[in-house]
């Protein structure tokens, strides 16, 4: 398997990248405005098959962030519908940037047209998107599941 | 070269003919006599023939096979022409065989269409080595080329051309052979090709694009010098403003009804900068926020639906819980369950657990329990994004309306001064005039500060642009080496074509002074009038002239006088080339040789007297002479003259043929003086 | 901008010249030699390999 240092795609520092990052500076890096848009872009299901770029984003950054590991892993399962993609960190990649590339669009549709700086724009935006969903039922969901494998309800895994 | 025999077959008038020539060193002429057409011309193209399957027959057909043999064949049969050629070279010797079939079209057919032509070269070293030579045609085209050919075998027409009127062509071309100058003259030739080649490669417009790019840059560099210059003449100015500010404030505290409120307000401007900066930082804190976990709310919805796909796998015992394929794996080893109790090989739980191992690919287990594991930081992180950032625009909304007061109670105090009574005791200024001035100069240093903000962004844009016109220019410049490379090999190409066609020239003069020399020697030995002596002109024409007083005049040449002068000449070129062979030093261009010469009728209609001069001339013409003369030509003062040195003779019986039979050329022995070791 | 000059200096020249005659020699038995423009071309590429360009800004 490729080493991490190879292991890279493609992307395009848009606009949005220039205003959220280097003039307003409300995303610290390239790397973590590109998490970001990915997330964005996967949650309005929004991804470009042809994204491209002058830039090139290295698995090796994104895999700095242990969550963001995790929200690589779970982007390109769900994708791809396949457990496989949690070990296949190129396709983790790709298909990151396909949904990052989606993402970018959709802010700048957001945020371009905003002189001065965004920031309080931006909070709204996360804001009112958390509302959108059902956080207490999703947290008990997931602490459940976590639990059943943490005590391991082994009762398939003992024998009799 | 010196040629040894020949035999002829059915070559025209040939039928079987053969004969052999003279090598002797003294007695170095073989002669060949007889009438008109009797095949003197065919004798000579025989050879030619031979060594280059080519004729040149001034009159009548090229037409090759003897014509008896023709008439007797059937249409379909195949008549075979040959000669064979056996000639000494450099020390060994050689046999060269050339053979063509000619078939017979149809029953008036007396020419034939030729079916095939064959040609084969044996060498021979020593007593009884023969091998033979594989692409014959090459080595006797550097034996003795093909081009240096009219040089040796000629006949009376090719010596009255080059001494004709028109003859300067013919004589530089007879040096340019024998020089070897072709070389210098193809190179010439396809040097030019070459230039013209590379000038067409060389791209006008790569120096002019550098130029205007390099200029581009420059003018960006200064602009962005005039930038910086007008940013710190902006900051100056707000130095300045800010100084002008303080000193209002300390004008206020000598005016006793303001000083007060003067200094409170300083108080309060204090406050309100400490809190626009708390506000500021609190913003910072809120961009950071949402740096670090602002995605995180994005990303639940994959969170969560991978964590509960895992856990199906799970459920379905897909996934371990805790398991993974190594602890499996030891498991299995030591046969032991985790709950403790024994795992019999071959048992069924031990089949239940060993089928842990295969169910999940390698490794998407651990990746699954990885996954989960980090669930708890996923949520911890998302619910602390809300949390800080809710703190922090909470926070920020109570400094934002500290400001506001503070700006309502600055505001107030600022109107008790403009609206206070006093005045400045050295300017006389009235606080209303100080707060008016106070204001503008406040006004305008914000000003200056909005526009130190743009061409903050200007400088930024201008060095962006310096970089790419770099770049540009960096790309130019390569295009622009390229260019001038196109260019240096063109003039390279250029330069070297005109060293070479000095070189040629003067090539050509020197080997024109030498064979001049030689002419002149030559000529001057047997010429009747001793104040003539040839000439080779600067344009290659072949004179005599003759002295008259102390200079030289041109005559005309008598046809005696032409054709000694011509002989003359090719007998120069020949020990040229025979001296070029022998002197190693200046073997550039040609190698030299050493030659025959076969003439036919060199004597033309000349009167006796030059006739015998000739006579005098052929032998020392080169080492081995062959002459085709006819009987009356012959007879009477040049069979006197040359007597002494003719080796072998023969005459050239012409039988014109009766009846059935056609016409043929005997070769019939008159003399022959064996050669030293013959 | 009127191209500039370059220089050949005499060594290269020479050498040209002589490997310009011996492709010409080898090939003289050639009555048109079928590759000659091709490899005089080369000879002067081979020889000719480096420029040296004025420096501007």
């Amino acid at each position: 398997m490729a080493s991490s240092t190879s292991i890279r795609e493609k992307y395009e520092q848009t606009s949005i990248y220039e205003q959220l990052v280097d003039e307003h500076e409300i995303i610290n890096g390239y790397v973590d405005m590109f998490v970001f848009a990915a997330c964005v872009g996967y949650a309005n299901e929004r991804f470009i098959r042809n994204y491209g770029g002058d830039g090139e984003m290295l698995w090796m950054h994104v895999s700095n962030k242990e969550l963001y590991k995790a929200v690589a892993a779970s982007i390109a399962y769900q994708h791809h519908n396949d457990p496989e993609a949690l070990l296949d960190k190129e396709l983790q990649l790709r298909t990151l940037a396909m949904y990052s590339a989606g993402g970018a669009e959709l802010l700048e549709s957001e945020f371009g047209d905003i002189k001065g700086d965004p920031t309080d724009a931006v909070l709204n935006y996360i804001q009112e998107w958390d509302e959108q969903n059902d956080t207490q039922r999703r947290d008990t969901l997931l602490g459940d599941i976590m639990s059943s494998f943490e005590s391991g309800s082994s009762a398939d895994n003992k024998a009799d | 070269m010196q040629f040894k025999h020949i035999s002829i077959r059915n070559f025209r008038v040939f039928l079987d003919e053969e004969l052999r020539f003279s090598q002797n060193q003294e007695k170095n002429v073989t002669v060949l006599h007889g009438q008109n057409g009797s095949g003197k011309t065919t004798l000579l193209n025989a050879i030619r023939w031979a060594l280059y399957g080519s004729v040149q027959f001034d009159q009548g057909s090229d037409s090759l096979p003897h014509q008896g043999e023709m008439a007797r064949a059937h249409p379909g049969e195949k008549v075979s022409v040959s000669i064979d050629l056996s000639f000494e070279h450099e020390g060994s010797d050689f046999e060269l065989h050339r053979e063509a079939l000619f078939e017979k079209q149809n029953e008036k057919d007396l020419t034939g269409e030729i079916s095939s032509e064959d040609v084969s070269l044996v060498r021979q070293n020593g007593a009884n080595q023969r091998e033979k030579v594989n692409n014959p045609n090459t080595r006797i085209e550097q034996m003795m080329p093909h081009r240096l050919s009219n040089l040796f075998l000629f006949d009376g027409e090719y010596i009255d051309r080059i001494s004709g009127a028109d003859d300067r062509d013919e004589i530089k071309k007879a040096i340019q052979n024998i020089m070897g100058l072709e070389i210098l003259e193809r190179a010439i030739d396809h040097l030019k090709k070459v230039e013209n080649r590379f000038e067409n490669e060389v791209k006008q417009s790569g120096s002019d694009e550098l130029q205007e790019l390099v200029e581009k840059k420059q003018k960006k560099r200064k602009k962005k010098e005039d930038i910086e210059r007008k940013i710190t003449d902006i900051e100056e100015s707000r130095s300045t403003l800010q100084s002008e500010i303080e000193s209002i404030k300390a004008k206020y505290d000598q005016i006793d009804e303001v000083a007060g409120l003067s200094r409170e307000r300083s108080n309060k401007e204090d406050q309100r900068s400490k809190l626009k900066t708390e506000r500021d930082e609190l913003t910072d804190d809120i961009k950071s926020e949402i740096s670090t976990g602002g995605y995180l709310p994005f990303a639940m919805g994959a969170i969560e639906d991978t964590a509960k796909d895992i856990d199906e796998l799970r459920e379905k015992g897909k996934i371990p819980s805790e398991l993974s394929n190594e602890l499996v794996e030891e498991l299995l080893q030591t046969e032991e369950c985790i709950c403790g109790r024994h795992l019999a090989q071959n048992s069924e739980a031990y089949q239940r657990v060993a089928a842990f191992k295969d169910q999940t690919p390698e490794g998407v287990d651990t990746a699954a329990i990885q996954l989960i594991a980090r669930i708890g930081s996923i949520q911890e992180g998302r619910d602390g994004f809300f949390e800080t950032v809710e703190k922090k625009v909470a926070e920020r909304k109570e400094v934002n309306e500290k400001l506001e007061i503070v700006n309502e109670e600055i505001d107030e105090l600022s109107n008790k001064i403009a609206s206070a009574s006093g005045y400045d005791p050295e300017t006389d200024e009235s606080p209303e005039e100080l707060e008016r001035s106070r204001d503008e100069k406040i006004a305008e240093r914000a000003e200056l500060k909005a526009e130190k903000e743009q061409l903050l962004q200007d400088k930024d844009e201008t060095e962006d642009e310096i970089e790419s016109l770099s770049d540009e220019i960096d790309s130019a410049r390569e295009e622009e080496k390229e260019a001038a490379l196109a260019r240096k090999r063109m003039k390279t190409a250029r330069l070297v074509h005109q060293d070479i066609k000095q070189s040629f020239q003067e090539l050509q003069q020197r080997v024109r002074s030498w064979s001049n020399k030689r002419v002149q020697d030559t000529f001057s030995s047997v010429a009747r009038k001793s104040n003539y002596a040839a000439h080779i002109t600067e344009e290659f024409e072949l004179e005599i002239r003759e002295a008259i007083d102390d200079t030289e005049v041109e005559v005309q040449k008598s046809r005696g006088e032409r054709q000694i002068s011509s002989l003359a000449f090719i007998g120069s070129l020949v020990s040229i080339a025979k001296e070029r062979h022998e002197d190693d030093s200046e073997n550039r261009y040609f190698s030299g040789g050493i030659y025959p010469i076969v003439m036919d009728s060199p004597f033309g209609a000349l009167d006796k007297s030059y006739r015998r001069e000739i006579g005098r001339i052929i032998p020392v013409l080169a080492n081995q002479v062959v002459v085709m003369v006819t009987d009356s030509q012959w007879e009477g003062p040049v069979e006197d003259e040359m007597s002494d040195i003719v080796g072998k003779e023969y005459t050239l019986e012409y039988d014109a043929g009766s009846g059935e039979s056609y016409a043929r050329t005997r070769i019939e022995p008159v003399k022959e003086v064996p050669v030293r070791g013959d | 901008m009127s191209t500039p000059d370059v220089d050949v200096d005499q060594d290269t020249r020479e050498r040209v010249r002589a490997r310009v005659l011996k492709t010409e020699d080898e090939q003289l038995h050639y009555d048109r030699p079928p590759q000659i423009i091709k490899d005089l071309r080369s000879v002067i590429e081979e020889e000719v390999t480096e420029v040296e360009l004025s420096d501007d800004a």
